[in-house]
């Protein structure tokens, strides 16, 4: 494959692939680089276009090989499909398997903590905006879960939220059990 | 550390690991052939860097190409230049680039390089025509072009070792993937294809497969960045300021001179 030299990009451009090289791919989780990893996941919540979103794209592929799932999401990012009470059940199913199975086979450390946040994140918004839930474990459990997620420095306000709303419903139905 | 034991850090022939500071000292008067092998080595580094900064000072092509040619030679063989800097004190680009700016106050421009450099001293120079300087870069700082061309060869240079890696280590396809998903897309400004699209073409069945084969590549080329950076500071606790002044040359900030 022909070579091209970078001489002559922009510098956001140079920037981009300094970047490749400069910053840690997998940076540490719960080592302290809070702000990587909470850009990082900014970026995958409100991507559409695969550019700079590697999970999300990957998330995107596993999702259109399930029956129905081809283009499920296309033109809409994570974050709008997630905190929509509008987006189908399935769809937040499909992302909920598909984000817990990439959080199994991951090797970067960093993208398995974005794939369990996404995984949570489709649970809580079931919960929710459908009023189900879509997983096994307890109320008591998943409460404790979002508490966790809640708690760590790295996450971004709009999932914050819908995690303490969900975390809600859990204790109130855990109460009420 | 003898001088025949250097070599360049990248690629399968590496030894051990060596600084341009310890190739400078290792150049000395009186063995043309190792001063020139010396000096070859450093210009195939360092010869964009200083060539384009030449040519924004508005030297023409050749006249630029005849001063890189005389201020390897005479920064080297001279090494007075060399010598009255402090390694400790700076990096080797900063120092280059002083260095540079000495070197242009005090040459005889009348003078070629071919009268004044005996012919067998001279080290080609091969390279083709350099491409145009964005614009956003001569605002940064009249030393923009020289920084701008020095992290364009190390760039250059990360990305050709890294390929080699791969390909070297049974990683081709995961080098190919990776250019078609990250690289290729950022150097001509587009949008990367699909994964699912990259997955058919290259024949990875799953997707997280091809995210780790990514994860795989992204790893080496950080590696490699860290060992090119090293070969220009002084110590391996410089290397993240050292990369820390380069992103911020990269964010348009004006550098102050050290």
């Amino acid at each position: 494959m022909a070579k091209k030299s970078t001489y002559g990009l922009r510098l956001d451009q140079m920037a981009d692939l300094f970047a490749l090289g400069a910053d840690d791919p997998d940076p540490a989780v719960g080592g302290g680089d809070d702000t990587t990893l909470r850009e990082l996941l900014h970026e995958q919540l409100t991507c559409t276009a695969p550019k700079g979103s590697l999970l999300l794209d990957t998330l995107a592929m596993m999702i259109a090989s399930l029956e129905g799932g081809a283009g499920a999401l296309n033109d809409q990012t994570l974050s709008e499909t997630l905190l929509s009470p509008q987006s189908d059940l399935s769809l937040i199913q499909a992302i909920k398997d598909c984000s817990k199975a990439l959080s199994c086979t991951l090797d970067s450390q960093a993208e398995t903590a974005l794939a369990r946040t996404v995984y949570f994140a489709a649970i809580a918004s079931a919960l929710l905006h459908h009023d189900t839930k879509i997983t096994q474990s307890s109320y008591e459990t998943l409460a404790e879960s979002l508490t966790m997620l809640i708690e760590k420095q790295w996450m971004v306000p709009e999932l914050i939220e819908l995690f303490m709303q969900a975390r809600q419903v859990c204790q109130r139905r855990a109460h009420e059990a | 550390m003898k001088a025949d034991d250097y070599t360049r850090i990248g690629g399968a022939a590496r030894r051990f690991p060596s600084t341009h500071w310890t190739l400078i000292h290792a150049a000395g008067p009186g063995d043309d052939a190792r001063s020139r092998r010396i000096i070859g080595e450093l210009l195939q580094d360092y010869w964009k860097p200083v060539y384009c900064y030449l040519r924004h000072r508005g030297h023409k092509n050749e006249e630029a190409k005849d001063l890189t040619q005389g201020f390897f030679q005479d920064v080297v063989l001279r090494r007075d230049l060399i010598q009255r800097a402090d390694p400790q004190r700076g990096r080797f680009r900063t120092l280059l680039l002083t260095a540079l700016n000495h070197y242009l106050a005090n040459v005889h421009r009348r003078q070629t390089a071919q009268k004044r450099i005996p012919k067998q001293k001279l080290v080609p120079l091969e390279h083709a025509e350099i491409g145009e300087l964005p614009e956003a870069v001569r605002t940064i700082g009249p030393d923009a072009p020289f920084q701008y061309a020095w992290v364009s060869e190390l760039l250059d240079k990360m990305l050709e070792e890294v390929e080699a890696e791969c390909r070297d280590h049974g990683m081709a396809t995961h080098w190919d993937l990776f250019h078609d998903r990250v690289l290729r897309p950022a150097l001509e400004d587009k949008t990367p294809p699909p994964l699912a699209e990259l997955c058919a073409k290259y024949g990875i069945a799953e997707a997280t497969k091809a995210s780790n084969m990514i994860f795989a590549v992204k790893r080496r080329l950080q590696g490699a960045l860290k060992r090119f950076v090293r070969q220009s500071v002084t110590c391996d606790e410089e290397i993240s300021a050292e990369i820390l002044e380069l992103k911020q040359f990269l964010a348009g900030k004006r550098q102050c001179s050290r």
